[in-house]
């Protein structure tokens, strides 16, 4: 029974240390997939922020310091940005090899 | 730092005007980009393909690994650094991921022509080409309208056209594939006329 055990147990300590290089390789993809998502993106667009269309697009932003604007839901932006801030933080975790 | 709004407008005018800054990419690698992006595969950017690939760029952009973007981590352009200052909604300096990602999703709402909450293959190429060319919001809702689009493609056409002699040669639209080019170019001529070039891209965006 002792005997079984220990056998039990060498086996699987072999075959965590097997699997290592493999959960290695499979974590790699997901940095090279990014990688070169980021290359393809800045060839066709060098300026992440959107060049003249990001420029267009901020006209109709407003500082988030102006709280009594009307019609702006300061709350809700405030809200999305933080959940922005933690999706971010989890996508940039997942990317670390 | 805030600049006066008639500044900005100024930036704004002179930044649709001024020529195209660097040379547009070839249809293979717009192709490429776009693949890229649709990780799904179903011929569509989806809000989440586009929100991760924006993620990606952040990260790229913030150099220092600081969870911001700094002015000096960008391109040492006009128009990169004023929309780096008005995207800088907290007037910090600096722009987080909530600001970036409102930016990028601006301009994802942009380029979705058709409303439909994704980007098809032609909205993702003219996103590039109003990238560096810009476009006009004349109801400034940060959409463009059907009504806009005709407007949006003419300023387009005249952007392109580098020697300014009223046709886009094969050359001056280098970034279109040479079936789409013949498809535009109804009167088989070579070349495309602000017309055929309006029509073409209607056709392909079913408007």
């Amino acid at each position: 029974m002792k005997n079984n055990s220990i056998s039990v147990l060498l086996a699987f300590a072999g075959l965590l240390a097997a699997s290592q290089p493999a959960l290695a390789a499979a974590k790699k993809p997901d940095v090279r997939a990014t990688a070169a998502l980021v290359s393809a993106l800045q060839a066709v667009s060098p300026d992440p922020l959107g060049g003249r269309l990001g420029l267009a697009a901020t006209t109709a932003f407003a500082p988030v310091l102006e709280k009594s604007l009307p019609g702006r839901d300061y709350a809700a932006q405030t809200q999305r940005a933080e959940l922005d801030q933690r999706s971010y933080l989890i996508w940039k975790s997942s990317q670390k090899s | 730092m805030t600049r006066p709004r008639s500044s900005l407008l100024v930036l704004f005018a002179l930044a649709l005007l001024a020529p195209v800054a660097w040379a547009l990419p070839t249809a293979a690698q717009i192709k490429l980009a776009f693949d890229a992006l649709d990780t799904t595969r179903n011929g569509a950017i989806n809000e989440e393909e586009w929100d991760r690939a924006s993620f990606a760029l952040f990260r790229a952009a913030d150099k220092n690994n600081n969870n911001f973007i700094d002015a000096a981590e960008l391109a040492d352009s006009t128009i990169a650094q004023d929309t780096f200052l008005r995207a800088d909604t907290d007037h910090d300096g600096r722009l987080s991921v909530g600001e970036f990602m409102e930016l990028r999703r601006a301009i994802f709402r942009i380029a979705d022509i058709d409303h439909d909450d994704s980007l098809n293959f032609v909205e993702f190429e003219l996103l590039i080409v109003m990238e560096q060319v810009g476009w006009t919001d004349r109801n400034q809702n940060g959409r463009i309208e059907q009504s806009e689009l005709r407007e949006s493609l003419t300023k387009a056409f005249e952007q392109l056209d580098e020697n300014h002699d009223r046709q886009l040669s094969p050359t001056e639209l280098g970034y279109l594939p040479p079936g789409r080019f013949a498809s535009y170019d109804t009167n088989r001529d070579g070349t495309l006329s602000a017309e055929e070039f309006v029509a073409g891209y209607r056709t392909a965006l079913g408007a």
